[in-house]
């Protein structure tokens, strides 16, 4: 491994610096009126899409498990959410807005993660092509009950309506809280995914048996990845319901859940950073490019095949962009001993996917 | 009481009509994936491909003064090339380079693709197909049986033996047993592995316009997304009877649309309304997720066990 | 240990930014009210932008709509325009999505020179921009977002009239004209509009004294097979059906099969029908009935005819449908108002004079709610009055039929 040039102290301090620089930035245009209400809102839904993708990716890059719900367990907790929003006013609790939307935005991303885990025990004994089709089932019948169920509709509750969108949800959501979550939520992906667990995880991923063999607690930490990523998905579902303010059991579908997988698959399957970077490029995109936006699926879909054919590991790859590199290389050029070690990094993961998977190969076939 | 034994065998048969339209397209999901190990999500689009062929051609045909079911020809023709380059420019490379995930993920993509593509090409507004072939409604007492729904049980059937015979006794059948028994161990004994796989998706393809024939018999509209619940449904269908296993498909199809049609007809009287007709598809689902929890093999499939 | 100090570090940092940031600061606030909109006065020409659903499955609708937008403001402009001044629409796409259409809203009310929005097209996306255009005191009117839980009356009108009108002068039809007695209903549970309008239906046949005999739903309105629930409805001896579905379920799917398993009666069905095509033998087709927003066939109203003519000279003969024109009258009600409002006119001053106006259009002559000010947005029951006054010019609403 390369030494850092920095200690670790200081590059924390840089990411912190950085993160600082970021918020400092939005706050500029926020506060000075440059920001419309239209860039505002892109804004929030690029956070969302942050950490959709972001927490979608554990699963799917860091874990290798591909799942096609996501959008069930945001549904399930932006309707948690909206509810219990709901709930604390007409049961007339008084409480700062800021604290009522952390609040109920927690509480749905506690109540997706034990759906998550609930979804999990069972579904995370199959793999592959089989993980991802239980998923979608999931998704689907996670969204047929919502659309059933009468408090989930009209204005909810003791007034609602089955079948109806689920309305007048108060629009708490306020840009600067989510942004810090989107920090928060990264922050701790990225925690867990250099963690023990998340080496562990990574092990997981590129060989399964031998995993297992090592003594590693597979089921375990499958569903508690897969826990993990519920929970994101639920908090981010919690921001949208308290951004739009009008839900639709349609959020839960599978074709909303494949948005978040090409995102994932732009950004490349196992870089945390990639993830934010095709997020937030994939949410803007289509705002710059209106007049085309017949035709943004399609380009999407060729574009996906064009780099599964061509990069099956994503764009990033698993390369993660880090801001501390980047002082180093640009402040101590000359101690920088290994150039493009990123590069042959993913170049031998590479290597170890291949092992892996024809590994895979042997054991279906058998 | 005759009434109802009356009504129990109508809502059979109109199971039965959706099923016999799900078996045909599982079995080209399961000729697939008893090969290369790929859910072919772009199968339930070959259908909408194959749909929209026929839209096209029958009122030329008919214009020929040939019978209006000939434009399947030029639908197995299309879906052919379809599934063929499809495979050729998508699959192959993935499945040398890349790994299940990515191959998983292409096939959704080919199939988003196919959806955009023709969404772009013939609009998103639905279009009627004009009527095929008229079948009479046989009648049997009280009970009216649709002659399509028949017609097309006993297609699958035929289709299901030829199938079978194909892959048991002809040296290409044989080839592809193989293949998908162990492909690097075929190669040693001088199979070519690449015809093989898309002779398999020629098939697939092909058994793809048959399905959408059937399908436009029965439900004479089509658009972009047609193909992706139909698809699923097959999918779930092929799943249940065991995937890769012929008269699995066919049973699986079958099965789950029969358990659609009761699931409509009385679950809300079972459940006294806590369920409606609402939930039929979740029902489906449900299934799907017991069959891969309880026995993944499905019911007619070769059960596998891990190996290192 | 090191390490772990360094992390101790750095979330202090943070979280004590996060705390100030929070705090101390509005700039977030995603719901403030710009009022710094320009009037009639400072342009030269007035634009009017429209969020409609033009890719997707509800693409058709969209489309429709944006075709009675571009023909209103054709006539308005070849007539001179309004106060002298050129209509110029500012079209956007909000693919039928919630996102995307609160998006395009945005940016719309962010543009100052954009004084009015129509759409949005379908009901989840107009519910979902019912509070933006309350926030951005933008008035907008959405032509066929029937949903009754769209909440109009701030800043976001309709020209359509609503799903629970809908299932009423279904009901009443049914009950006075058809004089039927058991009626069965049939709707999707997981459409907001079929549901909505089949749920309407029944508490409003049964109010008629009807006998609903038969309740049967589907999971969703993109289902081919209903069979299952048709054969019960027949079993069940309902003479009328009921069945709130789009015309892409109900001509090749809901028809055919409901005459397969036997049942001859009628089958109504609310706007959505329009558009439907028939498959195979027609005759299966002839007691099939909607409620509809405007008729090609009506004859009394000489706008109607007027209005198709002009439509079919500008589309190569095609025939316009409910959605163009419910699409043409919405542009024509922002032209009263403008007009109303007078040549300095600002968007409040548009909502203002939307508010409560009379209007007489292609789909009829009725009368919109008098709310007052944005802060009484709380109160809505604007919608009963346009009810009443869409039941006294055409007391079974207007019925259509299969061509």
């Amino acid at each position: 491994m390369k030494k850092s040039m920095l200690s670790i102290k200081q590059s924390y301090l840089v990411c912190a610096i950085g993160v600082a620089v970021l918020f400092g930035l939005l706050m500029a245009v926020c506060e000075t009126g440059a920001a419309s209400l239209y860039v505002k809102g892109i804004i929030m839904t690029c956070c969302i899409a942050v950490i959709m993708t972001t927490s979608l990716n554990l699963t799917i890059g860091v874990l290798g498990q591909l799942t096609l719900g996501c959008c069930g367990f945001e549904a399930i907790g932006a309707y948690s959410a909206a509810l219990l929003s709901k709930l604390l006013v007409a049961n007339g609790v008084q409480m700062d807005a800021t604290l009522r939307f952390l609040l109920v935005t927690f509480a749905g991303g506690v109540i997706a993660c034990v759906f998550g885990i609930l979804v999990g025990i069972p579904a995370l004994r199959l793999h592959g092509d089989y993980l991802a089709i239980i998923t979608l089932g999931f998704g689907e019948i996670i969204r047929v009950i919502i659309q059933n169920l009468k408090v989930a509709g009209g204005k909810g509750l003791s007034e609602g309506q089955q079948g109806q969108a689920l309305i007048g949800i108060d629009r708490l959501a306020n840009l600067y809280v989510v942004f810090w979550i989107t920090v928060v939520t990264v922050v701790l992906l990225f925690m867990f995914a250099r963690s023990r667990y998340g080496r562990a995880v990574k092990a997981i991923r590129d060989d399964e048996i031998a995993a297992g063999a090592s003594g590693i607690n597979i089921t375990h930490l499958k569903v508690m990845v897969f826990a993990i990523s519920a929970f994101f998905a639920g908090i981010a579902g919690g921001i949208f319901a308290q951004y739009i303010g009008a839900l639709t059991p349609s959020m839960a579908g599978w074709l909303q859940s494949i948005n978040y997988v090409i995102m994932v698959v732009f950004g490349g399957m196992g870089s945390l950073t990639g993830s934010i970077v095709a997020a937030v490029g994939l949410t803007i995109l289509p705002e710059l490019l209106r007049a085309f936006s017949e035709y943004r699926m399609l380009v999407y879909s060729v574009v996906l095949v064009l780099i599964m054919v061509f990069r099956p590991q994503g764009i990033f790859g698993n390369w993660e962009f880090s801001l501390p590199k980047l002082v180093n290389r640009l402040f101590y050029p000359s101690r920088v001993k290994d150039p493009g070690e990123s590069g042959a990094a993913t170049e031998s993961d590479a290597v170890v996917g291949r092992a892996a998977e024809s590994a895979d190969d042997k054991e279906t076939k058998a | 009481m005759g009434d109802q034994i009356i009504m129990f065998i109508s809502q059979i048969f109109n199971g039965l009509k959706i099923g016999s339209v799900y078996s045909l397209v599982a079995l080209g999901y399961t000729m697939v994936y008893g090969i290369i190990r790929l859910i072919n999500f772009a199968h339930g689009d070959f259908i909408m491909v194959g749909s929209y062929v026929l839209m096209l051609t029958i009122p030329f045909i008919i214009a020929c003064g040939l019978p209006a079911w000939l434009a399947v020809v030029p639908a197995i023709l299309v879906c052919v090339a379809v599934g063929v380059i499809v495979e050729k420019a998508a699959y192959k490379p993935v499945r040398e380079k890349g790994n299940n995930m990515t191959a998983l993920i292409t096939a959704i993509a080919m199939s988003l693709l196919l959806e955009n593509g023709s969404q772009a090409i013939f609009g998103a507004d639905y279009q009627t197909v004009p009527t095929i072939i008229q079948i009479p409604t046989l009648a049997l007492g009280g009970l009216k049986i649709d002659g399509a729904t028949i017609l097309t049980v006993l297609l699958g059937l035929v289709i299901m033996v030829a199938l079978q015979l194909f892959v048991k006794y002809t040296k290409q059948g044989k080839a592809m047993r193989a293949v998908s028994e162990d492909k690097e161990a075929s190669i040693l004994m001088g199979v070519n592995v690449n015809s093989t796989i898309t002779l398999t998706f020629a098939i697939g393809s092909g058994l793809a316009a048959v399905a959408s024939l059937m399908y436009c018999v029965s439900y004479p509209q089509v658009s972009p997304m047609m193909g992706a619940m139909l698809g699923l449904k097959a999918f779930v269908a092929a799943v249940l009877g065991g995937i890769g296993s012929i008269p699995g498909a066919m049973v699986g199809g079958l099965v789950i649309g029969v358990v659609e049609s009761l699931t409509k007809a009385y679950i809300g009287t079972i459940t006294a309304g806590v369920i409606t007709s609402a939930f039929s598809d979740a029902i489906v689902f449900g299934i799907l997720i017991i069959v891969l929890l309880v026995k993944p093999s499905g019911l007619m499939g070769e059960p596998e066990s891990e190996k290192v | 240990m090191r390490l772990k100090c360094a992390e101790k570090l750095a979330a202090l940092c943070l979280s004590a930014a996060m705390a100030v940031s929070v705090s101390a600061c509005s700039g977030g606030n995603m719901y403030a009210s710009s009022n710094d909109s320009s009037s009639i006065a400072d342009n030269d020409v007035i634009t009017i932008g429209s969020v409609t659903t033009n890719s997707g499955s509800a693409a058709a609708y969209g489309e429709s709509e944006v075709n009675g937008f571009r023909l209103a403001i054709k006539e308005i402009n070849e007539n001179g325009g309004i106060f002298g001044k050129q209509v110029r629409l500012e079209s956007m796409d909000d693919k039928g999505d919630v996102i995307e259409a609160s998006n395009a809203f945005n940016r719309l009310a962010g543009e100052k020179n954009v004084i009015a929005v129509l759409g949005p097209t379908i009901s989840s996306t107009s519910g979902a921009v019912a509070p933006l255009a309350d926030q951005n005191q933008m008035p907008s009117i959405a032509p066929a977002a029937t949903a009754d839980s769209v909440e109009t009356g701030g800043y976001l009108f309709r020209t359509c009239f609503k799903d629970s009108y809908q299932g009423q002068i279904a009901a009443k039809y049914a009950a006075e004209n058809l004089k039927v007695n058991k009626v069965a209903v049939l709707y999707g549970t997981g459409d907001p509009y079929s549901s909505g309008v089949g749920k309407a239906f029944v508490a409003a046949a049964k109010k008629a004294g009807l006998q609903v005999v038969a309740e049967e739903n589907s999971s969703s309105t993109d289902d081919t097979e209903y069979s299952s629930q048709l054969q019960k409805i027949e079993a069940s001896g309902a003479e009328f059906l009921y069945a709130p579905y789009y015309y892409s379920a109900v001509g090749p799917y809901i028809v055919p099969q409901a005459r397969a398993v036997g049942y001859d009666g009628y089958i109504m069905g609310p706007d959505g029908y329009d558009g439907l095509k028939t498959t195979g033998n027609k005759a299966r087709y002839d007691k099939v009935l909607y409620t509809t927003h405007y008729s090609p066939d009506d004859k009394s109203n000489k706008k109607v005819q007027q209005f198709i003519k002009s439509y079919k000279d500008a589309n190569d003969g095609e025939s316009p449908n409910t959605f163009t024109a419910l699409g043409y009258d919405s542009v024509y009600m922002f032209k009263q108002a403008i007009e109303q409002a007078g040549e300095n006119a600002t968007r409040a001053d548009i909502r203002n004079a939307i508010a409560g106006m009379h209007f007489s259009g292609v789909t009829g002559e009725f009368t919109l709610d008098k709310q007052g000010s944005p802060e009484e947005i709380g109160h809505r029951a604007g919608d009963e009055e346009r009810l009443a006054d869409l039941q006294r010019h055409h007391p079974t609403g207007q019925v259509g039929r299969i061509p």
